[in-house]
């Protein structure tokens, strides 16, 4: 990564907010992911295919 | 399902080639009910280009030809259980993938939009580049690099040329038609990613699974570098037992393959933003619907874990 790169990472707070949320997506159950994909769009995608 | 579908398949039960095919006619018929995904994607193009939805039916026509044909085939070399050549044999399958692919060709061809060369190109390009991205896909390669050149070849081009034709059907130059294709291209992707996490969700374990397939997530918690890499190998040839899969789904979502999928949906989303804000569009609501509908799981999944999206 160039220091470019690494300094639009760092000064943009959306990034660190992002990395935050995928790394709460880790800490989560599978029970709690899956129910996304059975109760939203995940299954809606795979019926209309 | 809109009337335009209708309009769509009935225009293509007229014509000399289904008329006096009957198995032809029979699977059309059977997709009067049945609409492709992304059916509407060319009325989306077409709005997007400041026409009205009906100037898309010729393209709407023309892609669900492709997509019957394109699953015709997928069916056939996936060995999928669903598919019609169960009942038709192989052989004939692929001919009537053979007969829908020249109907597409000869539907736009019979009700041309002002660039017809460019819509034959667009709807021949769809066909080869599946076909390539089609036997890539059998070869299976476990690698990042073949995973989105799979992703590319095979799962693009559908949405990037339903975009497209819709959009030429609806008067857009050939630089917004190339645009409206970079944009589904992208779309296609996400749709790719999203099916993958659908499938290694999926209890019992689906097919991706059995055949020792890799979609994204599965790719991941072989290739990085994770603390449960070697028992995600192990249990990777065990799933049909319901508990080995049940933690290699939990290895999934600890190992981060799921997050890695959601960050290529979100890097994506951004392009697709970023896009549509640079394209001359007539109207651009349509292109923030699909991209609403396309990043709904990823909020959805953000909200459920106490996330900001």
């Amino acid at each position: 990564m160039s220091m470019q790169a690494f300094y639009t990472n760092i000064a943009a707070p959306t990034v660190a907010e992002q990395l935050q949320s995928l790394l709460r997506i880790t800490k989560a159950s599978l029970e709690q992911v899956q129910a996304v994909r059975s109760e939203l769009a995940w299954d809606a995608w795979a019926e209309a295919k | 399902m809109g009337t335009t579908y209708h309009a769509a398949v009935q225009l293509l039960l007229e014509q000399p080639a289904v008329t006096q095919w009957p198995l032809l006619q029979r699977t059309l018929k059977m997709a009067d009910g049945k609409p492709p995904v992304a059916w509407d994607f060319p009325i989306a193009g077409c709005l997007a280009a400041g026409s009205q939805e009906s100037a898309a039916i010729p393209a709407v026509a023309a892609i669900t030809c492709a997509h019957i044909a394109i699953i015709l085939i997928d069916d056939i070399l996936d060995e999928d259980p669903r598919g019609e050549y169960h009942q038709l044999g192989a052989g004939r399958t692929a001919n009537l993938a053979t007969g829908l692919t020249s109907l597409g060709q000869q539907v736009l061809d019979r009700y041309p939009c002002a660039h017809p060369t460019l819509s034959a190109t667009l709807y021949a390009r769809l066909m080869g580049s599946t076909a390539y991205g089609q036997d890539l896909d059998v070869q299976n390669t476990h690698t990042e690099e073949g995973y989105w050149l799979v992703a590319k070849a095979k799962s693009s081009p559908y949405f990037s040329t339903a975009l497209s034709l819709g959009g030429l059907y609806g008067g857009a130059d050939a630089k917004l038609t190339a645009a409206l294709g970079e944009f589904g291209a992208l779309f296609g992707e996400v749709m790719q990613i999203h099916d993958d996490l659908n499938d290694c969700l999926a209890e019992p374990a689906n097919v991706d699974w059995l055949q020792g397939r890799a979609p994204l997530p599965l790719l991941f918690a072989e290739l990085a570098p994770h603390p449960q890499q070697q028992r995600f190998m192990e249990l990777r040839s065990q799933v049909e037992d319901p508990a080995a899969l049940r933690e290699a789904q939990q290895i999934l979502v600890r190992s981060g393959a799921i997050s890695y999928c959601v960050n290529e949906l979100i890097t994506r989303q951004h392009k697709l933003e970023a896009l549509i804000a640079t394209l001359p569009l007539a109207n651009p609501t349509p292109l923030h619907q699909i991209l609403a509908h396309a990043i709904a799981p990823v909020e959805h999944l953000f909200a459920s874990v106490g996330a900001a999206s």
